[in-house]
């Protein structure tokens, strides 16, 4: 990556310059990371289009590009689902063996926790392009990025440890404090346990301007999905002819609901279910979960208000927990 | 476990045979229990001191230093609570205690599986696991006091039958959330009960 005068390219123009050529023959591809939380449904749905195009999706059998620019320079906020699957997109984009650019975020708060994620480590070739600056303080993170895939007990720690110790910063009630770690403890539980993904990256992070203040707990994994999860056990078989969506949703209705169809059959109803319940029962929180082509919305009531969107492709599984403190 | 300036009456230390605690950090690896085999050697430690503990005993699971997730919760506690309701291991009973940031995970747990425990905190002890009205409503009066009879619960609940305040002791016996501690004859005949509650 040099230009005329042999330096670097030190901004996202300069660089869409210097690869016009192969932006153009599509041996480079340029994503905008605006769409990276399944905040935005309208935004994400065209994020998994494009992640399906540069070769993420195995069933299209598309050829992955060369180089791919991923570009935060225009983003202004992205939760903490988001960037934690910034983290496994490249990654995974970094396993097919595809050079990987990062144009920077230009808000210096969101930068420094891209800088975070990115310091976590996200593959081996990776060139960052610096944008210029606007100084910026609304968000940080609450702890340190990490990766769980390996089920690595330390980095475990690390991260409930590190939302623990900043609710008590916060001078959250001991009740909340609970309820959060009980949700954080009980995703971190699921996607080690039923996701059989290699990569499992999970966020924290602290809207401070907010009134009340927002923590966001936001995971992302290149896992099978819940769907797949869940129907090849033999007591949900019968789900394997509906969408994802549709699964998703019966999921989260059945663990958030007393009605349990599961546990006669010795199958737990689930403690993401329940925790989601418990955190939504204390205080004032979402929950979106986008597993697959599924993007469901739980709403502060934990299931009443159910928003759930059909994608044509999805990667893996992400979560994001919007917690209101103080409401 | 005990709390400093924690007061308990002779009867009440009495009930029980209080063992030492069983330091759930000595067993699981890094502090960190999420998965259902991390709390193996946990659970083996767990069901070696109730086999070899005398009946009446009691025994404490200390949980500090320790971040337990629900799978891991569930194969610490499920079998040898059944264990201990289904008579194998009778006459033995576990209270757990500095659950810390654990405390909802194990009490969806409990929830889940129906398997109410009482935690020891520093406001007294709690019912975890969401347990029916009528066993909640037992166990709080029961545990108020070092021991009681179903006659003393009938009154102090305003129960219709002396019949429905045995019921109640007898399910909380059989939850492994009360012992039967002692026999007493009743003035006008016959004799009743005594109840001690897990706490």
């Amino acid at each position: 990556m040099r230009d005329e005068s042999g330096l670097a390219p030190n901004s996202a123009a300069a660089l869409r310059l210097e690869l016009r050529h192969q932006l153009r023959t599509g041996a480079a591809r340029w994503i905008q990371l605006g769409g990276l939380s399944a905040e935005n449904p309208l935004h994400h749905r065209a994020l998994c289009a494009t992640l399906a195009a540069v070769g993420l999706n195995p069933a299209r059998g598309i050829q992955p590009p060369k180089l791919v620019v991923l570009d935060w320079s225009t983003v202004a906020e992205c939760a903490a689902d988001g960037v934690a699957l910034f983290c496994v997109v490249a990654t995974s984009l970094s396993n097919q063996g595809t050079q990987l650019i990062v144009c920077m975020p230009a808000r210096s708060d969101l930068a420094l926790v891209i800088s975070d994620a990115i310091a976590g480590g996200i593959g081996s070739e990776i060139t960052t392009i610096p944008v210029e600056r606007t100084k910026s303080e609304r968000v940080q993170c609450v702890t340190p990025s990490v990766w769980l895939a390996d089920s690595s007990k330390s980095a475990i720690r690390d991260f409930c440890g590190g939302i623990s110790a900043g609710l008590q910063r916060l001078i959250v009630s001991e009740r909340v404090r609970k309820a959060i770690m009980a949700f954080a403890t009980e995703l971190v539980l699921n996607s080690l346990q039923h996701a059989h993904a290699t990569r499992v990256k999970s966020t924290a992070l602290l809207y401070t301007r907010r009134r009340p203040k927002v923590v966001e707990i936001g995971l992302a994994d290149n896992g099978v999905g819940i769907t797949e999860s869940l129907v090849t056990t033999p007591t949900f078989a019968r789900l394997s002819h509906l969408h994802d969506s549709s699964v998703v949703e019966f999921m989260l209705d059945q663990a958030a609901s007393a009605r349990s169809i599961a546990n006669t059959n010795g199958v737990s109803r689930g403690g993401l279910g329940e925790a989601i319940k418990g955190l939504a029962s204390v205080v004032d929180a979402s929950v979106t979960v986008r597993s697959g082509r599924a993007l469901v919305s739980l709403g502060s009531d934990g299931r009443a208000d159910y928003r759930h969107e059909a994608f044509d492709y999805g990667l893996g599984t992400q979560v994001l927990a919007s917690i209101r403190l103080g409401s | 476990m005990t709390r400093t300036g924690t007061t308990r009456t002779l009867a009440g230390m009495n009930a029980f045979i209080e063992q030492m605690p069983l330091r759930l950090a000595s067993h699981v690896d890094e502090g960190i229990a999420f998965l259902d085999g991390d709390a193996t050697k946990a659970e083996a430690a767990l069901l070696e001191i109730l086999e070899s503990a005398p009946p009446g005993s009691l025994v404490p699971i200390d949980f500090s230093g320790v971040l337990i997730a629900s799978a891991a919760a569930r194969r610490l506690l499920k079998r040898p609570m059944l264990r201990l309701r289904a008579g194998e291991l009778a006459d033995r009973y576990i209270v757990l205690g500095d659950l810390g940031d654990s405390e909802d995970n194990v009490s969806i747990m409990l929830r889940d599986e129906s398997l109410p425990m009482v935690e020891r905190t520093s406001s007294g002890p709690l019912l975890l696991g969401d347990p029916d009205v009528a066993v909640d409503e037992t166990w709080r009066f029961l545990s108020s006091k070092s021991s009681s009879t179903a006659s003393e619960v009938k009154e102090a609940l305003a129960l219709a039958s002396i019949s429905s305040a045995t019921n109640r002791l007898t399910s909380l016996a059989k939850l492994s959330l009360a012992r039967r501690v002692d026999q007493r004859t009743v003035p006008g005949g016959g004799r009743e009960f005594v109840y001690s509650a897990v706490r």
